[in-house]
């Protein structure tokens, strides 16, 4: 089994209102987030890369750069969690960026993402 | 004293180094600096207190790294011929081969490798690994 990650970059902020004190109000922050996406295939013979089965020789890794940066980075990128999903916890974004790129081509190639949101926190989700 | 029970795994993981140029994309030479993890699992033996000595293991794993460190893959390493040296290839390659080092060892399973690429970039092989957690 060859599972490979990449790693990307995003800034986006949001609100935690659970992490706020108790009575006090909940604060607008942003982080630099790392995201780690990790893509479970095999290589294929002819050029040694984890290649999507349904699209010819295009590799998983090359497909996934495009497909995160118009799916996600754009999307999210500096931009306010609330306000496109339900919770703007590292755990709603780490599923929902799942999610997001198990409906593009990549299909459950994409096997599971985990946001550094700072060096003491990270979230992952992982498909099981 | 203490014992780990049978519940419990226990892993030790390595990291080596070694600089290499690889030729993936047809006509394109890259060169990287490459990070090798072994991630190693077995009893920690109760007269040492490890899985395996690091010295040993930095022992086996230089033996791999020799052969790959300043090298062009697909000309000067005989594993590559004829197969591309993709982060895929190179991390089953060292699989393999530390694999094998490891037969005198039996009590250890090689969990997986982990080949860094870049900072930004790894690829994890081992026969039954699974996405972690």
């Amino acid at each position: 089994m060859t599972l490979l990650t990449k790693r990307y970059g995003l800034s986006l902020t949001h609100i935690v209102p659970e992490d706020s004190s108790p009575g006090a109000p909940a604060e607008l922050h942003g982080h630099n987030f790392k995201v780690d996406v990790t893509l479970r295939g095999e290589p294929d013979i002819s050029t040694g890369l984890i290649t999507l089965p349904a699209q010819g020789e295009i590799s998983a890794r090359d497909y996934l750069d495009n497909a995160f940066h118009e799916l996600i980075f754009k999307k999210f990128n500096k931009k306010r969690v609330n306000d496109s999903l339900e919770h703007g916890t590292g755990e709603f974004l780490a599923i929902e960026f799942l999610r997001i790129l198990q409906n593009s081509l990549l299909g459950e190639a994409v096997v599971s993402v985990q946001l550094v949101e700072t060096r003491k926190n990270r979230f992952i989700c992982t498909l099981l | 004293m203490l014992h780990a029970d049978r519940s419990m795994i226990s892993r030790v993981v390595r990291r080596v180094f070694f600089a290499a140029a690889v030729e993936v994309s047809k006509d394109v030479i890259s060169g990287h600096n490459y990070i090798l993890e072994a991630h190693v699992e077995g009893p920690v033996a109760p007269d040492t207190g490890m899985i395996i000595s690091i010295r040993k293991l930095d022992a086996l794993l230089s033996e791999i790294t020799q052969g790959l460190d300043h090298k062009f893959l697909n000309r000067d390493v005989s594993a590559f011929l004829g197969v591309v040296p993709s982060a895929e290839n190179i991390s089953r390659y060292c699989y393999d081969s530390l694999t094998l080092k490891l037969q005198d060892w039996p009590q250890l399973h090689l969990h997986k490798v982990r080949l860094y690429e870049t900072d930004d970039l790894w690829v994890d092989y081992g026969p039954h690994i699974q996405p972690e957690i």
